[in-house]
């Protein structure tokens, strides 16, 4: 035979659903949870039943699930019906109030994070009419949640006491929610009394206060600025409206005194706070009126970074007052006290360090949107930071020259006031931010995972190492590196044939760089968490570390064995691919990898609905790299609903050979 | 009628679109002078009556001319016994009392020898004289000036307009700056291009500027010039004496004055009038620069004038002359009227000054005002204006069977007090600025509309509404008047929105080069592009949401100089805006201010044109001299009222509203029907096409409904024009907010309206639901009788006369399906104009 023949072997053992694919989760009821109880939580979503088990359920802080029910999604003629899985969850005593994130994982993958949050009022679900005469007679206090209408609006009646004040607030953006809510206070002939929209601390969701002179029947209008449907929270109670906290961060382990801004700072008396250590990068702290039911839930920066609290009287542009000395490392915290209000620190750098200034501001609900400038001694503007079209910017600077540098601080509206506090942390040295460019995967046995990793670098410009903390005997890595000026690359994962099946593990990418004798080890994170954390006002960066892979069989496998290949020729391959009955029929795409130099595979690379029989054909050139090739090997990549799969066979020995002389 | 309208695709279709054929070439506005456009205007001179005048004055009564082309233009005024005065310059003689001195042709005193001369002016059996004095040289050959006498020859004969040579591009090669106003570049161009083939020193007559516009050589703009008339002699001599530059060293120009002053009326049979343009220099010095100048008229059908200066009125009303000379630009207003058959005053007294002002035009142009209108016509007509909307059959019943005199006052109170009033002077408003999805975002959109909406809602002053817009600053979602600088797209942008909604300028065409037609010089517009240079803008975290701050010392760099441009305000002059925080906020204060000749009146004129179809200046954005109000006491009155009520909007429209003017009839009668402005009568126009939207669904008790606005909202109170994904409102020149101008609303009629009301979709299938008003009332039982009278009351805010209910019974009862039948009564009730047209 002129041509040789690889061939293979059909192999596939797993076990099938008609779902098949990751779950998705969009709605929580509750999605609020008061610390000290047992709560019994449902979650909605899509591409969950009850045969895609096993079901676990991941948060980012204890809840201690245990599974009660599941209910596959409906298909019916006015619309689908959501899947519906109920937990029973327990928050302990101890919980802080804030965000929690929680993800569904069944035998098709792992769902996108979905927002809880953990809340001291009562929990009720919505049953509102979408009309005055069938509004929802509601109790002071107590969290209401559930979704506007489309081209509608719900209506809440509250009977309140003369004298009585009532808080009231809606979580929609916070949630996750697409809603853009709107609060509006009618009278009981439906003249409107209060109508907020917007907040200056939670962007598109807005409160309002209300001491109401007379007692009375009041409602309350919750609807989307557009008029769509979304989900929103509701929260109604005693609770004080708090802009921001004031300084807006503290040091982990040491002991710090923080105040509250807004209407309601007034009454309420500064506290001490001693945050732990720990990788969090948030504390959440509730504000209460003495005696009060209800919290109001803010956040509270903490980090290690030695604290400066401004201290300088208000100065302005026109006339530079004494700007406040500060060592480096350290995190800022200040207030602009009026308009036009301009803070100034100084500091000293060697020739040649690299500072980073991250701005902190309106993701930890503050007015200001901030504004720096960095000066040198003779005032000669360097560098800015707050105008471009991101929040929180991250100010970066080489200093060519040692000496003293001035940091200018303000808003960039010149605006002041007490809620524009602001915080502005500073580290010198260079380095580097790690981001991941997705962070939740399937794996398969014998399998392989690919994790980009982006790095934003902070003026260093060597390679960067990554490699995975949370590795097991059926997950290994080679590692991987970001070369020097490069920005990008990707981590490949590799799964054992024996993986078990329907396991969540998650695992951590870390970078690591020796910059200027120091070792520079980071995290890497998910932007994607982290503006969802930032959305709900609890922008805690370490939740956002994660790399959740889940284990399920794939769709198909196969096995590939070498042989010899000769200059000048080429060989036939055909593949034989075993679908698995009971599962999708994905398209499957067929990788060559590690080919040796000169040997190129022809052919369709793509098997589509029932085929199982591919034809591909190596050419193999004159200059074809001699020698026994045992490292190649043919990866399978499957679709199952956006979530990629991939399997590869096992190594490959492929030796390149002279073609023989005939004998004449 | 159920046959005319099913037909109407087959034969209608082809009768309609001829009609619009021949209408709209009909209506193609006929050209005022020649294709040569030389000299000579299209329409008969008459002669003039001179009559018996008590006396005659000249004007200047004394002339010293200081050189050979210095020609003085006389101008001879007749003052009569009753008052009146006449142009008689037409019909003067002019004879100088001593021979060989001066030359009169016409009316202009041309020098021949220096001397002392007097000028004998006699007309209608008066005399006067006049004396003249030529001074020692002036008769002396000396070269015509190149930025006085040459450059204005050029822009006289239409050479620098933007028509011509003074296009960016030129003509045929050859560019000339827009207007002469960049002199020196005028230089290059004429005397180094071309190889000097342009103007020839050694052999004048043949160079190109004297051959192509007398059309010895062809010439694609036709004839400018006769050989050896005035402007050809400058040119030819300016050549001749090896074109001579003065452009650095000659005086400057200051300004130039027009005799007579604005304000002369002309009563017929005295209908002309001589205009005398001089200008003013730098050096103390004047000259006559009638021949130079170029003239132009505000309202050609009222007035016309010639290339000397001679204005010739056609008709009764009210004209701008625009004089220009150089950069210069000047109005005067001459009013012309006649007496008129029958005219006859017998008006009560004015209820306003409102009255009082429109009375006393009218009382001078010999228009009769039409009487008040009928109840229910104001029922109808102020319900359109002040909420938008068709009121319900009920309310009027209600309204026509109250006797109490105060009843319509009552009404307008309730109406402006009404949250439909906000709601629709907000789509007013939404037009003006630009409030579209596509410009602030589908978020941002809603909450600007809010604002507006609170803002009418709440009557903030006027004053403080501009100002909330025009320093605005912060995110567009939490401070929504910043999206006013989300729809600009930069300083240049924001500051023509301004200018167009705040002070009635199109300042546009001044950002290439000075205005053409308006005082607005370039260095004007970056000034005052100066004021929003500092505005910045950035996207924020949440989608849709933009930052606007400013940041001062941002400066405006001029084009044409590469320096910064001085900020500069109207009558103001330049601003040191230096230690300034935000540079707006100077601008602002300027705007608000009472003495501000601008912001009120552009204000109270927007809100007279809502009501009325038309402004007192119209259009109501487009201020400038050349377009004068036609009633300009009225104007500045309504402006004084609305400052000293603190800019209240809702005061002026309740003066307006409650005025007889606003209460007359659209009835034209014989003494009133040649009155398209004086506001003799109600002129009807055609509902907008939210409004029609609206007042079909409402006659038909089926409203539109549309997406993601609360479940009663009518099309007239819509926040966005992308809601409504309506065929019918774009046909009826629904705007889709892309500019700041008032004429992206199209108010004129189109064959598409006639056919969307005849077969269109909307019509048809509103008029064929068992829903409607007509068929639910079938379906009840309800008396045929009064169904049609509740279909009229709703349409027309009438019942039906007795011939047109016997006329729909007739025909209903003549038809086996009395639904089907009903359906063409109610399809012939929404074809009338009486429902189509305001009135």
């Amino acid at each position: 035979m002129k041509h040789s023949l690889l061939t293979a072997c059909c192999l596939a053992a797993v076990v099938g659903s008609a779902v098949s694919a990751a779950p998705h989760i969009s709605l929580a009821v509750p999605a609020a949870l008061p610390p000290g109880t047992t709560v019994e939580v449902t979650f909605f979503g899509q591409r969950f039943g009850p045969d895609d088990g096993p079901f676990e359920l991941w948060s980012s802080v204890p809840l201690e699930p245990e599974l009660l029910a599941v209910r596959k999604e409906v298909a019916g003629d006015g619309g689908s019906r959501l899947a519906e899985i109920t937990f029973r969850l327990t928050v302990s005593e101890e919980a802080a109030v804030g965000a929690v994130l929680v993800r569904l994982a069944t035998a098709w993958g792992v769902s996108e994070p979905l927002l809880l949050f953990i809340d001291d009022l009562p929990v009720i679900r919505s049953e509102a009419g979408t009309q005055l005469q069938s509004a929802q007679t509601v109790s002071a206090p107590v969290g209401v949640e559930g979704t506007t209408p489309v081209d509608g609006a719900r209506f809440f009646r509250v009977e309140v006491a003369a004298g009585e004040r009532l808080a009231v607030e809606v979580f929609g953006e916070r949630l996750g929610s697409a809603i853009d809510p709107i609060l509006r206070l009618l009278s009981t002939d439906g003249r409107e009394l209060v109508y907020v929209d917007d907040d200056a601390c939670f962007g598109a969701d807005c409160r309002f206060e209300r001491t109401f002179a007379t007692a009375g029947e009041f409602f309350i209008e919750v609807r989307d600025v557009l008029y769509r449907e979304g989900r929103f929270r509701l929260r109604i109670g005693d609770f004080p409206l708090v802009q921001s906290l004031f300084p807006l961060g503290a040091a982990v382990g040491a002991e710090s005194v923080i105040s509250f801004t807004g209407v309601d700072a007034g009454e309420l008396p500064p506290r001490s706070v001693f945050p732990p250590p720990s990788r969090r990068t948030v504390l959440p702290v509730a504000a209460r009126f003495p005696g009060g039911k209800a919290a109001a839930l803010q956040a509270l920066r903490v980090s290690s970074l030695p604290q400066v609290v401004e201290a300088t009287p208000e100065t302005s542009d026109q006339e530079p007052g004494v700007a406040t000395r500060v060592e480096l490392p350290c995190a800022l915290n200040g207030r602009l006290e009026a308009a036009g209000d301009v803070d100034d620190y100084v500091f000293s750098v060697a020739a040649g360090e690299v500072v980073s200034f991250r701005c902190l501001s309106r993701g930890l609900g503050s007015h200001t949107n901030l504004f720096l400038e960095l000066l040198d001694a003779d005032g000669k503007m360097l560098k800015t930071a707050g105008t471009r079209n991101v929040e929180d910017e991250v100010l970066v600077h080489e200093f060519l020259e040692a000496g003293d540098y001035w940091l200018r601080v303000r808003d960039l509206l010149r605006r002041g006031g007490s809620g524009h506090v602001y915080r502005v942390e500073i580290e010198p040295g260079r380095g580097f931010d790690l981001n991941l460019g997705r962070d939740r995967f399937l794996m398969a046995p014998r399998g392989a995972v690919y994790v980009p990793v982006q790095a934003r670098r902070r003026g260093y410009e060597g390679p960067i190492q990554l490699s995975v903390d949370g590795l097991s005997p059926y997950l290994r890595t080679d590692g991987a590196t970001i070369p020097a000026g490069k920005n990008e690359a990707t981590l490949t994962l590799l799964l054992a044939q024996d993986l078990p099946l329907h396991v969540l593990r998650t695992i951590g990418v870390r970078g690591y760089a020796r910059i200027e004798g120091n070792d520079c080890r980071v995290t890497a994170g998910s932007g994607r968490v982290r503006g969802l954390l930032q959305r709900a006002g609890f922008p805690d960066d370490s939740v956002g570390e994660r790399v959740f892979l889940r284990s399920v069989a794939a769709p198909a496998d196969l096995d590939v064995r070498g042989r010899d290949l000769v200059r000048g020729r080429s060989a036939a391959v055909r593949i034989h691919v075993a679908r698995e009955a009971g599962l999708p029929r994905p398209t499957i795409h067929v990788r060559w990898h590690q080919l040796p130099a000169g040997v190129k595979a022809h052919g369709r690379m793509r098997l589509e609905g029932e085929a199982e029989q591919l034809d591909l054909r190596l050419e193999v050139s004159a200059e074809a790299a001699l020698g026994l090739h045992d490292q190649v090997f043919v990866e399978l990549e499957m679709n199952l609903f956006g979530e990629a799969v991939r399997i590869r066979s096992v190594p490959l020995s492929l030796r390149v050979r002279e073609p023989r002389l005939r004998r004449l | 009628m159920a046959r005319q309208r099913r037909l109407f695709s087959q034969a209608s279709f082809k009768r309609c679109f001829l009609w619009s054929l021949v209408l709209s070439v009909s209506l193609l506005p006929a050209p005022a002078w020649t294709r040569e456009g030389s000299s000579a205007p299209a329409w008969e001179m008459e002669p003039v009556v001179v009559g018996a005048p008590e006396k005659i004055e000249v004007f200047p009564s004394e002339v010293s001319i200081g050189g050979a082309r210095q020609g003085v233009q006389l101008v001879v005024s007749g003052f009569y016994e009753d008052g009146e005065v006449r142009d008689l310059t037409r019909a003067a003689d002019f004879v100088p009392d001593v021979a060989g001195l001066v030359e009169v042709r016409g009316s202009r005193v041309e020098p021949l020898q220096s001397g002392q001369v007097a000028v004998v002016v006699r007309a209608g059996g008066r005399e006067t004289r006049v004396r003249v004095t030529v001074l020692p040289g002036a008769v002396e050959p000396h070269p015509p000036s190149f930025l006085f006498e040459v450059l204005p020859v050029l822009s006289k004969q239409g050479c620098s307009s933007g028509e011509c040579h003074g296009s960016p591009h030129g003509k045929g090669g050859f560019r000339l700056s827009l207007r002469a106003f960049r002199p020196a570049a005028d230089v290059d161009t004429l005397v180094n291009e071309q190889r000097g083939r342009r103007a020839n020193p050694a052999a004048p007559e043949t160079s190109l500027v004297l051959r192509k516009p007398t059309l010895e050589l062809p010439h694609q703009g036709g004839r400018r010039l006769r050989r050896g008339e005035f402007s050809w002699q400058v040119l030819r001599d300016w050549i001749a004496q090896r074109c001579p530059v003065d452009v650095e060293t000659a005086p400057r120009c200051v300004g130039v004055e027009i005799y007579p002053p604005s304000g002369r009326v002309l009563k017929r049979p005295a209908h002309s009038q001589q205009l005398r343009v001089q200008a003013r220099f730098d050096d103390g010095t004047a000259r006559d620069v009638t021949s130079l100048a170029v003239f132009t008229s505000s309202d050609e059908r009222v007035a016309g004038v010639t290339p000397d200066g001679l204005v010739v009125g056609h008709d009764r009303g009210e004209t701008a002359v625009v004089v220009r000379y150089l950069e210069f630009i000047e109005s005067v207003y001459l009013t012309f009227v006649k007496d008129v058959p029958d005219f006859a005053w017998s008006e009560p007294a004015p209820t306003n000054y409102v009255d009082a002002h429109v009375e006393e035009k009218l009382q001078q142009l010999k228009f009769v005002p039409a009487d008040l209108c009928t109840d229910g016509e104001f029922f109808r007509r102020v319900h359109l204006d002040i909420v938008g909307t068709l009121p319900d059959p009920e309310s009027t019943l209600e309204f026509l069977s109250d006797t109490s005199p105060a009843k319509r006052d009552r009404l307008i109170d309730r109406l402006l007090e009404s949250p439909e009033y906000a709601k629709f002077w907000t789509l007013k408003w939404g037009d003006l600025l630009r409030m579209s999805e596509r410009q602030v975002g589908k978020s941002g959109a809603r909450k600007y509309h809010r604002w507006i909406e609170e803002a009418v809602a709440s009557n903030m002053p006027y004053d403080r509404f501009a100002l909330a817009l025009l320093t605005a600053s912060g995110s567009t979602f939490l401070n929504p008047p910043a999206n006013y600088f989300r729809t600009t797209a930069d300083a240049n942008d924001a500051m023509e929105t301004s200018a167009q909604i705040f002070l009635g300028t199109r300042i546009q065409c001044a950002k290439c080069h000075n205005h053409p037609f308006e005082r607005w010089t370039q260095d004007n517009y970056y000034g005052l592009v100066s004021f929003f240079s500092a505005v910045q803008k950035k996207q924020t975290g949440r989608p849709g949401e933009q930052l606007v701050w400013t940041e001062p010392g941002e400066e405006t760099i001029h084009p044409h100089t590469g320096q910064p441009a001085r900020p500069w305000l109207p009558g103001r002059g330049d601003v040191d805006l230096s230690g300034a925080g935000d540079p707006r906020e100077e601008f602002a204060r300027w705007l608000a201010e009472k003495e501000n000749p601008f912001f009120a009146r552009v204000e109270v004129n927007r809100i007279w044109s809502h009501l009325f179809g038309r402004g007192i200046v119209q259009p109501f954005d487009d201020f400038r001299d050349s377009n004068p109000p036609c009633n300009a006491p009225l104007l500045d009155a309504l402006a004084r009222d609305f400052v000293e009520h603190g800019f209240d909007r809702e005061h002026i429209l309740r003066t307006i509203l409650r005025s007889r003017t606003y209460q007359r009839s659209a009835r034209a009668g014989p003494l009133n029907r040649e009155d398209r402005m004086y506001f003799s009568r109600y002129l009807p126009r055609r509902l907008s096409a939210e409004q029609m939207l609206d007042a079909v669904g409402h006659v038909l008790g089926l409203h539109e409904t549309f997406p993601a606005v609360v479940a009663a909202t009518r099309a007239t109170q819509l926040p966005v024009p992308e809601l409504a994904k309506s065929n019918f409102l774009k046909v009826f020149g629904q705007p889709q907010r892309e500019s700041v101008c008032a004429c992206e609303r199209v108010e004129e009629s189109s064959l598409p309206q006639t056919l969307e009301l005849y077969n269109g979709a909307t019509i048809h299938s509103k008029l064929t639901d068992p829903e409607n008003r007509f068929h639910a009332a079938v379906a009840r039982g309800e008396e045929l009788s009064a169904t049609i009278d509740r279909l009229y009351l709703a349409a027309y805010c009438r019942v039906p006369s007795p011939r047109e209910r016997a006329a729909a019974l007739e025909y209903v009862a003549s038809n086996p399906e009395p639904g089907r039948a009903l359906e063409d009564v109610c399809w012939a009730v929404l074809n009338q104009t009486e429902f189509l047209f305001q009135h």
